[in-house]
C-alpha cells in the first residue's frame, strides 16, 4: 500500500518536471506554430548558467533563478527576432521544413559552442533540501521535486489568469486561434511573438535549474530532451497548456508504475507505446483542436 | 523563319547522371577503400533520403520515424540469418516483414496531421529503439546483433550503389505515374483531393509501403557490410534526422532535391570534419540554419539553380 | 541556341573530369614508400562530437601533448634506421559513430599511411574499427575497449590494455570477501555494452565468492526516475548497492537513492569522476568505486602522465579514461622500441608477445590480444579517492559500513 502511494507521488512529481520543461515548448508552438527543436538547448544553458554561478560565486540555485529570468527572457526575444520571425511568416509545408532546419541548426550550434566553452564532461552540483517524510519513514516526498511541481502548477495558474484576464493574454490567444485575423484586428503579432518566445525560453531555463538540482548536465543533453518534450506536448494536444501539464503527469505516472510492476527496462518502452497508441485513438491529443 | 524557339534538349541532364553512374561503377578499380567508404555512406543517405521523400515530399507528411523501416529491416535480417536462414531468403523475409509493418501502421497513423504525424512517427521510432533494447533475447539488446562472414568492400560498394540507383528509379517512376500525381494532390489539399475522387486512404498507405521498401532493403545491405548493429545506431537521432535533413535541405518534393541535398551535405561534412579543428558541428548547424532561413524550399528551388535544372531536364516544371 | 548547348556540353564534360579527378585525389595512394620515414605516424579517431564527448572529447589534446613530450627528447628510437624519429598523431572526429570511425580508419591506412593505429573510444565503436586493422594488416592498439565479443572474433592485428568489462568488479568483490563483513549485494547497471558486461561479471563473481546477490536491475541509460528500482532495493535490503554506469546515470540514481531513503551499509559507484563527487557533496564520503590508475600506484610513467595531463589541460579526476589512453601510448612506445622497426608484422608480433610496463601495472596479452590490466578498488575518504586494495598497494583501510 505504501509502495502504491510512494509510486503515485513520485510519478506526479516526475510529471511535474516534465511539464515544467514542456510548457514553454507548448506556448511557443501555440503562438508561433513552430516546433522549437532548440528548446532543450535553452534548458541545458539554464542548467549550465546555474552551475557556473553556483560553482564560481557560490550563489544558491533559487537565487540564481532571479538572474536567469531576465537573461533568458532577453535571449528568447533575440531568438524570436533573429530566427523565428522569418520562419513564422512562411506558410504550410515550407514553414514546417524551415522550422525544422532553423531550430535544428541552432541547437547544433548551441551544443557545440557550449562544449567548446565549458568542456565536454558531466557537471554535477550538490544541493539538498530535507525531504518530507510521512508514514514513519516509509513514504518520502522529495522537497526539490515538490518545489518543481509547485512551480509548474503555479506557472500554469498564473499563465491561465494572464490569458483570460489581461488584454495581452487575450491578444495572445487571438494569435493562437488565427494569426491573420489577429493582425486584422490590430494586434501587434510581432510583439506577441517576442513575448511568447521570451517566456518560453525563460521557462526552459527554469526547468534547467531544476534539472541541474535533481540530476547533472553536460552539453549533449539538449536534443534528446527536446524530442521527448515534443512528444509530451503532442500527447497533451499541441497548443494546449493544460494539455502539456496533464501530458507530463500522465507520462510520469506511466513510467514509474511500469518500472515497478514490470521492470525498469520497460519504463521507456511503455512511455512511447502509450504516446503512439494514445495518438492513434485520439489524433488531436488530450486537449488539441480537432483538424479535418 | 520559325517564330517559336525550339524546346531545350533534355539530354544534358540525363547524360550527366549517366556519366556520374559510370564513373561510380568504375571507381573500385581506380581508388582505395576510403573513397569507397565515402560513396557507400553517401549511397545509404541517398536511399533513405529519397525513400523518405515519397511520403515526406510528395505526400506532404513528414515521417520522422522513417529510419524505423531501416532498423526493422536490418534487425529482421540479422535475426533470420542467425536463426539459420539462407542469406537471400533472410533478406527477402526482412523486406517483406517491414513492408507488412508499414502497411499495418499506415492506416492508424495517417489519421494524424502535420506535426502530430511527425511526432507520432518519431515516437514510433523511439518505441522501436526501446523494444530493440528490451527484447534482448531476440535482438541482443544493448549488446547488439552480430553476423559473421568475411568482409568484402567491393561487394558492399556495388550493393549500396545499385540500391541507390534502384531507389532513384523507383521515385522517378512514382513521379511519372498517376499514383505520384495523386500523392501531390493529397499534399496540396487533401479534402479537395478526396472530393475529386482520389482514394486518399489507399494512396497514403501505398505511399508509406513504397517508401518503406528501399529503407527495408538497406537494412540487410547495411548489416552485411557492418556485420554488427545495435539499437542506438539503428534507431538513433543521427540515423533518423540526417537523411531527412538532407532531403529537406536539397529540396523535398522534387526528384533531384534529395540527391542534391545528400551530395551537398556529404561534401560539407567531409570538408568540415577533415579540415576544421573546432566547431565543426556548429558550422554544420549554421549551414542548416542559413538554408532554413533563406532557402526553405531547399537548394534546388533557388531561382538560379532551379531554372538551370529545368533547362537541363532534371526537373519537371510545375 | 546551339552555341549555348555546346557551351553547356563543354561545361558538363569539364565538370565530369573535375569530379573524377577529385575522387581520384581523395582515394589514390599518393607517393611511393620512402626509404626511411621521417616520422612515426599514429592514426586514431576520437569522439570529438556526439554522445561520447563527455568521456573522451578532449583526448586529442592528450595525444598531442604526449607526442610533444616524446619529441622533446628527439622522439622514439628505431633501431632499423639507427635514429630517433619524432611521433605524429593524425586524429579524425568519428562523431561517436561506428560508421564514421571505420571510414576514417580506412583513410588513415590508405591515404595517410600511418604506421600504427590507436583505437577509438568505447567497445561499441571499436567493434567497427578493428576490422580495418586486420584487413590491411596494420597493428591497432585499442584504447577503451574491453567487451568480450571483440575478443571472441580473434582479430589478429589488435591488442588492448584492460581486461574484460566482466572483471571490473573483481578487485572490490575479492576485498569484500576477504573482510568477511558483507553478506548481500544488489547490482544496478545502465543498459549499455560496458555496464551490462560488468554487471554480468560481477553477479557471477559475487556468487562464486558466496555473496548473496539480491537484485540485478538494468535500466535504460537515460532513465531519470529510479523510484521503481529503489523501492525494490529497499525491500531487498542489501548490505552493498553496486551501481555500474556512467556519471549521468550514477548521479541521478544516487541523488534519488538519498532522497527516497535507500540505506544500505555501503554504496559502490562504477565511475567516480569529479562531477559525481561534486554532485553528491558530503554524501559522497565513504562511496567506493574502482579506478584503473591512482596516484598512489608505484608503476613507471606517472611523472610523464602528470606532465601530459598538465600540458593538455585534462584532469584525471574528470576524465578517468585518460589513464587507459596513456597506457596505450606506453604500449606503442615500448613496442616500437623493442621491435626496432616500423614493419607492421614485426610490430604486431611484439605487441602480442612482449610484456609492457605501464602506469597501471604490467601488461601481457593473450592470443586474442586481450590485455590484463585489472581495476583497483578505491574509497572516497576526506573528499578524495584513496586506494583500499589490493593489500600490498592499499593506502588506507576500507571503512565499512560507510553510509551514515
Amino acid at each position: 500500500m505504501t509502495a502504491l502511494v510512494q509510486l503515485l507521488i513520485s510519478g506526479v512529481l516526475l510529471g511535474g518536471i516534465y511539464a515544467l520543461a514542456a510548457f514553454g515548448l507548448a506556448l511557443i508552438f501555440g503562438v508561433c506554430n513552430i516546433l522549437n527543436l532548440a528548446h532543450g538547448e535553452f534548458l541545458m544553458l539554464g542548467a549550465l548558467v546555474c552551475f557556473l554561478l553556483g560553482q564560481s560565486l557560490g550563489i544558491d540555485p533559487f537565487v540564481s533563478i532571479l538572474v536567469l529570468l531576465p537573461l533568458f527572457f532577453v535571449l528568447g526575444m533575440l531568438f524570436e527576432r533573429g530566427l523565428i520571425r522569418s520562419v513564422v511568416e512562411k506558410t504550410g509545408h515550407e514553414q514546417l521544413t524551415a522550422s525544422v532546419l532553423v531550430t535544428l541548426g541552432l541547437s547544433l550550434c548551441i551544443e557545440d559552442v557550449a562544449r567548446v566553452l565549458w568542456g565536454t564532461e558531466e557537471k554535477g552540483f550538490y544541493y539538498s533540501l530535507p525531504p518530507i517524510i510521512l508514514g514513519q519513514g516509509t513514504i518520502v516526498i522529495s522537497s526539490v521535486r515538490l518545489l518543481a511541481l509547485g512551480c509548474i502548477v503555479g506557472i500554469t495558474l498564473v499563465v491561465h489568469q494572464f490569458l483570460v484576464r489581461t488584454y495581452l493574454g487575450k491578444a495572445l490567444r487571438a494569435v493562437t486561434q488565427n494569426r491573420r485575423g489577429a493582425l486584422l484586428v490590430g494586434i501587434n503579432t510581432a510583439h506577441i511573438g517576442l513575448l511568447t518566445c521570451g517566456i518560453g525560453t525563460m521557462l526552459a531555463a527554469v526547468a534547467g535549474v531544476f534539472y541541474m538540482l535533481l540530476y547533472s548536465v553536460n552539453p549533449s543533453i539538449g536534443l534528446p530532451l527536446t524530442l521527448r518534450y515534443l512528444c509530451i506536448i503532442v500527447l497533451g494536444g499541441l497548443g494546449s497548456l493544460f494539455g502539456a501539464l496533464l501530458g507530463g503527469i500522465i507520462l510520469g505516472l506511466t513510467e514509474v508504475f511500469t518500472g515497478y510492476l514490470l521492470n525498469p527496462h520497460w519504463q521507456e518502452t511503455v512511455a512511447f507505446l502509450m504516446l503512439v497508441v494514445f495518438l492513434l485513438v485520439r489524433p488531436q491529443g488530450l486537449f488539441g483542436r480537432v483538424q479535418i | 523563319m520559325p517564330t517559336t524557339t525550339p524546346a531545350p534538349p533534355r539530354w544534358p541532364g540525363w547524360t550527366l547522371l549517366l556519366a556520374v553512374i559510370l564513373v561510380l561503377v568504375g571507381l573500385p578499380w581506380i581508388t582505395s577503400g576510403y573513397a569507397g567508404r565515402i560513396i557507400i555512406n553517401t549511397c545509404r543517405n541517398l536511399v533513405l533520403a529519397l525513400s523518405f521523400d515519397i511520403v515526406g515530399g510528395y505526400t506532404g507528411y513528414i515521417n520522422l520515424g522513417h529510419a524505423a523501416f531501416f532498423g526493422i529491416g536490418a534487425y529482421a535480417f540479422g535475426i533470420c540469418v542467425r536463426a539459420g536462414m539462407p542469406v537471400l531468403l533472410a533478406g527477402g523475409a526482412a523486406i517483406l516483414l517491414t513492408a507488412l509493418f508499414a502497411a499495418l501502421i499506415s492506416y492508424p497513423f495517417f489519421r494524424l496531421r502535420g506535426p502530430y504525424f511527425a511526432l507520432a512517427t518519431f515516437g514510433l521510432l523511439k518505441l522501436c529503439e526501446e523494444l530493440a533494447l528490451t527484447l534482448s533475447g531476440l535482438t541482443g539488446g544493448s549488446g547488439g546483433l552480430s553476423v559473421v562472414w568475411p568482409e568484402n568492400l567491393t561487394l558492399s560498394y556495388f550493393l549500396n550503389l545499385s540500391l541507390a540507383v534502384c531507389t532513384f528509379l523507383t521515385v522517378w517512376l512514382v513521379t511519372r505515374s498517376r499514383f505520384g500525381l495523386g500523392l501531390v494532390s493529397i499534399r496540396e489539399d487533401e479534402p479537395v483531393a478526396r472530393a475529386f475522387g482520389v482514394s486518399v486512404v489507399w494512396y497514403k498507405c501505398a505511399a508509406l509501403v513504397v517508401s518503406a521498401l528501399p529503407a527495408a532493403a538497406l537494412g540487410p545491405v547495411y548489416l552485411s557490410d557492418r556485420l554488427y548493429i545495435n539499437p542506438g545506431e539503428m534507431f538513433g537521432l543521427e540515423t533518423a534526422l540526417m537523411p531527412i535533413t538532407m532531403a529537406i535541405l536539397g529540396g523535398s518534393g522534387l526528384l533531384i532535391g534529395p540527391v542534391v541535398g545528400v551530395a551537398f551535405l556529404s561534401l560539407v561534412q567531409e570538408v568540415l570534419w577533415t579540415q576544421l579543428g573546432v566547431l565543426r558541428l556548429a558550422s554544420l548547424g549554421l549551414v542548416l540554419a542559413l538554408v532554413g532561413l533563406f532557402m526553405p524550399g531547399g537548394l534546388v528551388r533557388l531561382p538560379p539553380v532551379y531554372t538551370r535544372l529545368c533547362r537541363w531536364g532534371l526537373v519537371q516544371e510545375g | 541556341m546551339r552555341r549555348t548547348d555546346t557551351a553547356r556540353g563543354a561545361l558538363l564534360a569539364w565538370g565530369l573530369v573535375l569530379m573524377v579527378g577529385l575522387l581520384c585525389w581523395i582515394g589514390v595512394k599518393t607517393g611511393g614508400a620512402a626509404e626511411a620515414p621521417s616520422e612515426i605516424l599514429i592514426g586514431a579517431t576520437l569522439p570529438l562530437s556526439g554522445r561520447f564527448t563527455p568521456m573522451a572529447g578532449t583526448f586529442d589534446r592528450l595525444c598531442y601533448s604526449w607526442a610533444k613530450l616524446v619529441n622533446a627528447q628527439g622522439g622514439l628510437y628505431v633501431k632499423a634506421y639507427d635514429k630517433k624519429l619524432p611521433v605524429k598523431f593524425i586524429i579524425y572526429d568519428d562523431k561517436s559513430e561506428p560508421a564514421e570511425s571505420a571510414k576514417f580508419y580506412e583513410r588513415l591506412v590508405t591515404v595517410d599511411k600511418v604506421h600504427v593505429l590507436l583505437g577509438p573510444f568505447s567497445s561499441h565503436i571499436t567493434k567497427a574499427a578493428v576490422t580495418v586493422a586486420d584487413k590491411y594488416k596494420i597493428p591497432m592498439v585499442m584504447a577503451e575497449a574491453n567487451d568480450a565479443t571483440i575478443f571472441e572474433q580473434r582479430y589478429k592485428y589488435s591488442v588492448n590494455q584492460v581486461d574484460l568489462a566482466d572483471t571490473e568488479s573483481y578487485g572490490y568483490l575479492e576485498l569484500l570477501q576477504a573482510e568477511g563483513k558483507v553478506k548481500s549485494i544488489a547490482f544496478v547497471a545502465e543498459d549499455t555494452l560496458h555496464s551490462t558486461g560488468a554487471l554480468r561479471g560481477g553477479v557471477k563473481k559475487g556468487r562464486e565468492l558466496d555473496l548473496k546477490v539480491v537484485a540485478e536491475e538494468i535500466a535504460p541509460p537515460d532513465t531519470k526516475d529510479f523510484t521503481a528500482v529503489i523501492l525494490k532495493l529497499k525491500q531487498a535490503d542489501p548490505d552493498v548497492v553496486y551501481v555500474e554506469a556512467f556519471p549521468q546515470f550514477e548521479i541521478a540514481f544516487m541523488k534519488q537513492a538519498y532522497e527516497l531513503g535507500l540505506k544500505p551499509r555501503e554504496f559502490f559507484s562504477g565511475h567516480i569522476v569529479d562531477a559525481v563527487l561534486k554532485a553528491l557533496g558530503p554524501r559522497a564520503e565513504g562511496l567506493t568505486g574502482v579506478v584503473y590508475w591512482a596516484a598512489g600506484l608505484p608503476y613507471p610513467g606517472k611523472d610523464d602522465f602528470a606532465v601530459v595531463l598538465k600540458d593538455s589541460g585534462i584532469e584525471w579526476a574528470r576524465q578517468m579514461e585518460s589513464s587507459i589512453h596513456f597506457q596505450s601510448f606506453q604500449v606503442i612506445q615500448q613496442a616500437i622500441e623493442q621491435a626496432g622497426t616500423l614493419d607492421p608484422e614485426v610490430l604486431n608480433k611484439v605487441l602480442h608477445e612482449a610484456t609492457f610496463r605501464t602506469l597501471s601495472g604490467e601488461i601481457v596479452h593473450n592470443e586474442a590480444g586481450l590485455g590484463n590490466t585489472r581495476s583497483y578498488p578505491v574509497q572516497v575518504q576526506g573528499g578524495e579517492l584513496k586506494l583500499i586494495g589490493p593489500k600490498e598497494l592499499a593506502v588506507v583501510q576500507h571503512i565499512y559500513p560507510s553510509v551514515k
